[in-house]
C-alpha cells in the first residue's frame, strides 16, 4: 500500500515536481529548518537545508519527499541543538510558530522566518499556501512556489464523488480511542473543498483534533472511517479493536466501511496537504 | 441517580428491559450494553479494587499516605509502557493491559526486595517505593523525551479513561477483585491486630511478618491488575481508606469494606458527572483534582501527625574530611570539562579558541544555570530534612515546583506564543500561589511539617493532571513542557545564569543566621520550644520555598537533587550544620552541572534534560546506599 513508487507515481500524477530526481542549481544561501512543515515545504521548492530536526521521525512520518543524505539532525523538535545550530552559521533559520518563544535565541544566530500553519487565522490551508509562497519569495522560487499551490488547486478541484460522511484519524492503540481530524486543521478544508463532508461533530482542540470514543461513532452510522495506517501501532489498535464487542457490532463496521489509507503529516504544509487531499481522492475512487 | 440519566440518555429507559435479548438490534442498544454499562461496571470496580487496596497497603505499613502509588505501582507500570513502545513493540502486541500489569508488578518486587533485608520495616517499604517510583518515571520521562511520538499513548494511559469498547476488562477486573478480595477479608482480622504496634502482635502470636508480607503481595496484585486496567486513578487508594477514617471506621476490619465502597463511589460518581458534563476530561485526571483537596482536609483534621521518621545514620564514605585543595581542584577541573569539552560534528574534543565565539555565549549560561539550580536545590532540601526531621524529605515534595508548573502549564493553554517572558511570569505566580498555600496550612510555629508534605503531595497530583490533560491534546509543545518538567538549562539566558548565581549567594550569606535553628529543629517541636527555636521554622520555610522557587525559574521543577545533595553532603562526613549546608551546596551543583554537561552530549546532537541525568544515574546510586545502611 505505502511503497515510495507508489506514492511518487501519486504525487506526480499530481503534478508535484519530483525533487529527489530533479537536480538544483546550487544553493544561494544556507538554510535550516527546525519543524517539518517548513522542511517539507524548501525541499518541495527544490531547496536543500543544510540541517534540520528529528531526522528519523521525519523520514519515517514525511516520506513523500525524502530527506537528502546531505541533512544534518538537530536533534529533537522540542530543543533544537543550538551550539550546532551556531556552528554552521546559516544565513536563514525557519521556525514553527510553536517554536516562538525561542525567538530570541534563534534570532541571534540569524535571521528568522516563522512559518505558521495552525493556532493561527480562519483557514490553516491559506496559513501553508502563504508560507510557503513567502518561502519561494525569500529563496528565489516563487514561480516553483506557484507552480506546487497550483498542484494542489488541481488536486482540490474536482468534487470527489462520495454522499457518504467521512471520519479521517488515528486509532489508538488501546482499542478504546481514537484521535479523529476536523475544524481547525486543513484536513477539514481539504474536505470541504472536496465536496466531502465530515462526520466528526464534536468540538476539536486548537490543533484541530478530537479525541473520540469509539462508541461515537455509532452518531453517524453511515459514515467511512479512513484511519491513517501508522504501522505497527496501527497493527496493534486493530488486534484490540478486534477483541471488542462493540467495535464488531459498530454499523460501519460491520459494513466494511472501516479502511486503512497510507499516513500523512497533518501539522505540514502544502506538500502534506496536497499528499493528504490524493490520499483521500485514491480512497474513494478504489469503492 | 445521575447513572440512571446518564444511561437514558443513552437508550430511553422503556427499552432496558430488551436490551437482553436483542444487543444487536439497534446501534443505541449497542452503546447502552457495550459501552455505557461496562465503564459503570469498571467505575466501580476500579474504585472498590483501589480503595481496598489502598486500606490494605496503609495498615499494613502503617502509613497513612501509601497507596499503589506510593510504592511505585503507576511509575512502573507507565515504565513497562515506555519501554515496551520504543524498545520491544512485539510485547504490546499482548495489550496495554498485560504490559502495564507486569511493569506495575515488577516495581512492587523491586520495592519489596529491597526492603527484605530490613524485615519488611514499613517506613523502608515507604521510602523505597518512593526511590523506585522516582526512577521508574525519569527513566519514562526519558524515553518520552527521545520519542515524542510515544508519549501521547503514554499520556493517554496515564490519563485514566474509564471509556470501554466491550466487557472483557470489567470482568478479568471483577475477577481479580473477587480473588484477592476474599484472600484480604479472611486477613482484616489479624491485619488489625497491627494496629497494636508490631511486638504486641508478635505477643498475640501473630506472625507479623508473613502476614505483612502477604497482604502486601496480594494488595499489589490488585493493584497492579487494577492500575494496568484503567491506567492512573489519582489519589482514590489515599483518599478512600482516609475518608472512611475520618467518618468513623477506626477499627480496619470495617475500614476496608469502607474504603472499598468510598473509592467505588468517588472513581462512579465522578465518572457519571463528566459524561452528565458532556466533557471529553479523563476520569482519572478528575479524580486526581478532586481527590487532591479532600486530602488537604483530611490532613488538616487528622488529630495526630504520622510518625516522624527519624534521620538515619548514614555511614560515612570517607575516612576523614577531603583536604579544601582538592575539593577546589576537582570542582575547577568539573567546570572546565562542562565548559570547554565535549562532542561536536566531529566528535569529542575540546573547544578550540576559534570556534569558542561561536559555542560558548550558548554554553555557559547553561553551565552556570545548572550549578546555581543544584546548589539552591540541595540547600533548600538540606534545611527541609532538618526541619522535618525526615531523612528522604525533598523540596520539590512542598508544591513549590509543582505550582511553578501549574503556572507554565496554564501559560501555554492560555497563550499559544509560550513567550519566555510569559514562562518566567506563570513559573513565578504559580510559585507564588503555592508558597502562599504553603504558608497557610503549615509555616505557623509548631505545625506539624508533614503538613507542607501533604500540601505539596496534592499540588503535585493536580499538576499531574493538569500535564496529562495538555498531553493528550494533541499539542506540539507539549514534549517542550516534558523536557521542562525534568529540569532542562535549555532555555537558560544569561540573565538566567545570574540571577542564579545571585540566589546561591543570597542563601550562603543568609543562611548562617539560622544555623541554630537548622542545629535544633530536627530535635522535634518539644525540643524546639524548649529553647524558642521553634520561632525559627517560618523564616527556615521562607528561605526553602524561596530556593526551591528560584531553581524552578531558571531549571524547571525537577526532582531528586535536593534529596541527594544532603546526603552526599553527610556521607563525606560532612555533620554539622555549616559544613553540611556548604558541601551540599557544592555536590548538589556540581552534580547537576555534570549530569547536564553529559545530558547534551552523551547523545549529540539530541540532549537528555540535566535533571533526568542526575535522576537516573543518582537514584541508582541512592537504594545502594540504603540497600548497604541495613
Amino acid at each position: 500500500m505505502s511503497s515510495p513508487g507508489r506514492r511518487s507515481l501519486l504525487l506526480a500524477a499530481a503534478g508535484l515536481p519530483l525533487v529527489a530526481a530533479a537536480p538544483d542549481r546550487p544553493l544561494e544561501q544556507r538554510i535550516v529548518a527546525t519543524d517539518w512543515a517548513a522542511t517539507e515545504s524548501l525541499l518541495a521548492l527544490g531547496v536543500t537545508p543544510l540541517a534540520t530536526v528529528d531526522v528519523a521521525s521525519y523520514r519515517e512520518w514525511l516520506p513523500s519527499l525524502p530527506l537528502p543524505d546531505s541533512v544534518l539532525d538537530l536533534g529533537s523538535r522540542a530543543e533544537p541543538n543550538m551550539e550546532l545550530l551556531a556552528g554552521l552559521r546559516p544565513e536563514r533559520i525557519l521556525i514553527s510558530n510553536w517554536q516562538r518563544a525561542l525567538l530570541g535565541q534563534f534570532g541571534a544566530i540569524a535571521p528568522v522566518e516563522v512559518v505558521t500553519i495552525l493556532g493561527s487565522g480562519p483557514s490553516p490551508l491559506d496559513n501553508a499556501r502563504a508560507a510557503l509562497r513567502r518561502i519561494g519569495v525569500l529563496m528565489n522560487r516563487d514561480a516553483r512556489a506557484k507552480q506546487c499551490i497550483e498542484a494542489l488547486e488541481t488536486v482540490l478541484a474536482p468534487p470527489a464523488i462520495t454522499a457518504r460522511p467521512l471520519y479521517i484519524g488515528v486509532l489508538h492503540e488501546n482499542g478504546r480511542q481514537l484521535f479523529a481530524y476536523g475544524r481547525g486543521s486543513w484536513v477539514q478544508e481539504i474536505l470541504d473543498q472536496l465536496g466531502l463532508r465530515n462526520a466528526l461533530a464534536r468540538p476539536t482542540s486548537a490543533f484541530g483534533n478530537a479525541l473520540l470514543d469509539i462508541a461515537h461513532l455509532i452518531e453517524s452510522p453511515e459514515a467511512l472511517l479512513l484511519y491513517l495506517d501508522q504501522g505497527e501501532r496501527t497493527r496493534r489498535a486493530e488486534r484490540a479493536l478486534r477483541q471488542s464487542s462493540l467495535w464488531q457490532g459498530l454499523p460501519l463496521v460491520r459494513a466494511g466501511r472501516a479502511r486503512s489509507i497510507s499516513p500523512f503529516y497533518a501539522l505540514g504544509g502544502v506538500p502534506s496537504a496536497l499528499y493528504c487531499a490524493t490520499l483521500l481522492r485514491r480512497a474513494l475512487a478504489d469503492g | 441517580m445521575l447513572s440512571l440519566l446518564n444511561l437514558s440518555a443513552v437508550l430511553p429507559a422503556s427499552q432496558w428491559g430488551m436490551a437482553s435479548q436483542a444487543a444487536e438490534a439497534s446501534a443505541a442498544m449497542l452503546a447502552f450494553t457495550q459501552a455505557a454499562l461496562p465503564r459503570l461496571a469498571i467505575s466501580l470496580l476500579a474504585g472498590a479494587a483501589l480503595g481496598i487496596t489502598g486500606a490494605v497497603l496503609q495498615q499494613a505499613l502503617r502509613n497513612p499516605l501509601a497507596d499503589a502509588t506510593t510504592l511505585g505501582l503507576s511509575a512502573g507500570a507507565a515504565l513497562a509502557l515506555a519501554a515496551a513502545g520504543s524498545l520491544a513493540p512485539r510485547l504490546l502486541d499482548l495489550g496495554e493491559t498485560p504490559v502495564a500489569t507486569a511493569g506495575a508488578g515488577l516495581a512492587a518486587l523491586l520495592v519489596f526486595g529491597l526492603a527484605w533485608r530490613s524485615g519488611f520495616a514499613a517506613l523502608a517499604l515507604v521510602l523505597m517505593g518512593l526511590v523506585v517510583s522516582l526512577l521508574c518515571g525519569a527513566l519514562a520521562a526519558m524515553l518520552a523525551v527521545l520519542q515524542h511520538d510515544q508519549l501521547s499513548a503514554l499520556a493517554l494511559w496515564q490519563a485514566g479513561f474509564l471509556q470501554q469498547s466491550g466487557w472483557r476488562p470489567s470482568l478479568r477486573l471483577l475477577a481479580a477483585l473477587i480473588g484477592a478480595g476474599l484472600l484480604l477479608a479472611l486477613l482484616r482480622r489479624p491485619l488489625a491486630m497491627l494496629d497494636l504496634g508490631d511486638a504486641q502482635a508478635t505477643a498475640l502470636g501473630i506472625p507479623v511478618t508473613m502476614l505483612r508480607l502477604a497482604s502486601l503481595l496480594l494488595a499489589v496484585l490488585l493493584g497492579a491488575i487494577c492500575v494496568g486496567a484503567v491506567g492512573m486513578l489519582g489519589l482514590v487508594g489515599v483518599f478512600a481508606p482516609n475518608v472512611a477514617r475520618l467518618l468513623g471506621a477506626t477499627r480496619f476490619d470495617c475500614r476496608m469494606g469502607w474504603a472499598a465502597l468510598l473509592g467505588a463511589l468517588l472513581v462512579w460518581l465522578t465518572d457519571q458527572a463528566i459524561q452528565a458534563a458532556g466533557g471529553a476530561m479523563p476520569t482519572g485526571s478528575a479524580t486526581a483534582l478532586l481527590s487532591a483537596p479532600t486530602l488537604i482536609w483530611a490532613a488538616r483534621r487528622q488529630a495526630s501527625p504520622a510518625p516522624r521518621p527519624t534521620l538515619p545514620p548514614v555511614p560515612p564514605l570517607l575516612a576523614s574530611r577531603l583536604p579544601p585543595l582538592l575539593v577546589a581542584a576537582v570542582s575547577l577541573a568539573c567546570l572546565a570539562v562542562a565548559l570547554a569539552f565535549g562532542r561536536g560534528v566531529e566528535g569529542w574534543a575540546w573547544l578550540s579558541p576559534a570556534d569558542a565565539s561561536a559555542i560558548l555565549p550558548w554554553r555557559w549560561p547553561r553551565v552556570l544555570v545548572a550549578l546555581s539550580a543544584g546548589s539552591l536545590l540541595a540547600m533548600a532540601g538540606m534545611m527541609l530534612q532538618r526541619v522535618t526531621g525526615n531523612a528522604m524529605a525533598s523540596p520539590e515534595l512542598l508544591g513549590i515546583s509543582a505550582g511553578a508548573g501549574l503556572g507554565v502549564v496554564a501559560v501555554m493553554v492560555l497563550s499559544p506564543a509560550f513567550s519566555r517572558l510569559a514562562l518566567t511570569g506563570g513559573a513565578g505566580l504559580g510559585a507564588a500561589a503555592a508558597l502562599a498555600t504553603a504558608a497557610l496550612f503549615g509555616a505557623r510555629p509548631g505545625a506539624p511539617p508533614e503538613r507542607l508534605l501533604l500540601v505539596g503531595l496534592a499540588l503535585a497530583t493536580i499538576l499531574g493532571a493538569a500535564t496529562t490533560l495538555l498531553l493528550t491534546s494533541g499539542d506540539p509543545r507539549a514534549a517542550t513542557l516534558w523536557a521542562w518538567l525534568a529540569g532542562s538549562s535549555y532555555r537558560a539566558t544569561p540573565a538566567d545564569a545570574l540571577f542564579g548565581m545571585g540566589m546561591v549567594c543570597l542563601l550562603l550569606v543568609v543562611a548562617p543566621a539560622l544555623l541554630r535553628w537548622l542545629a535544633i529543629l530536627p530535635l522535634g517541636a518539644p525540643a524546639s520550644r524548649g529553647v524558642g527555636a521553634i520561632q525559627g521554622q517560618p523564616v527556615v520555610l521562607a528561605m526553602i520555598c524561596l530556593a526551591s522557587a528560584g531553581a524552578t525559574l531558571i531549571m524547571g521543577p525537577m526532582s531528586f537533587i535536593g534529596l541527594i545533595g544532603p546526603h552526599l553532603a553527610r556521607a563525606s562526613g560532612l555533620r554539622r550544620p555549616l559544613p553540611q549546608l556548604l558541601g551540599a551546596a557544592l555536590t548538589g551543583g556540581l552534580v547537576l552541572m555534570m549530569a547536564d554537561w553529559a545530558g547534551r552530549n552523551l547523545l549529540f546532537p539530541w540532549q537528555i534534560p540535566g535533571g533526568l541525568v542526575a535522576s537516573l544515574t543518582g537514584l541508582p546510586l541512592l537504594l545502594a546506599m540504603m540497600w548497604r545502611r541495613r
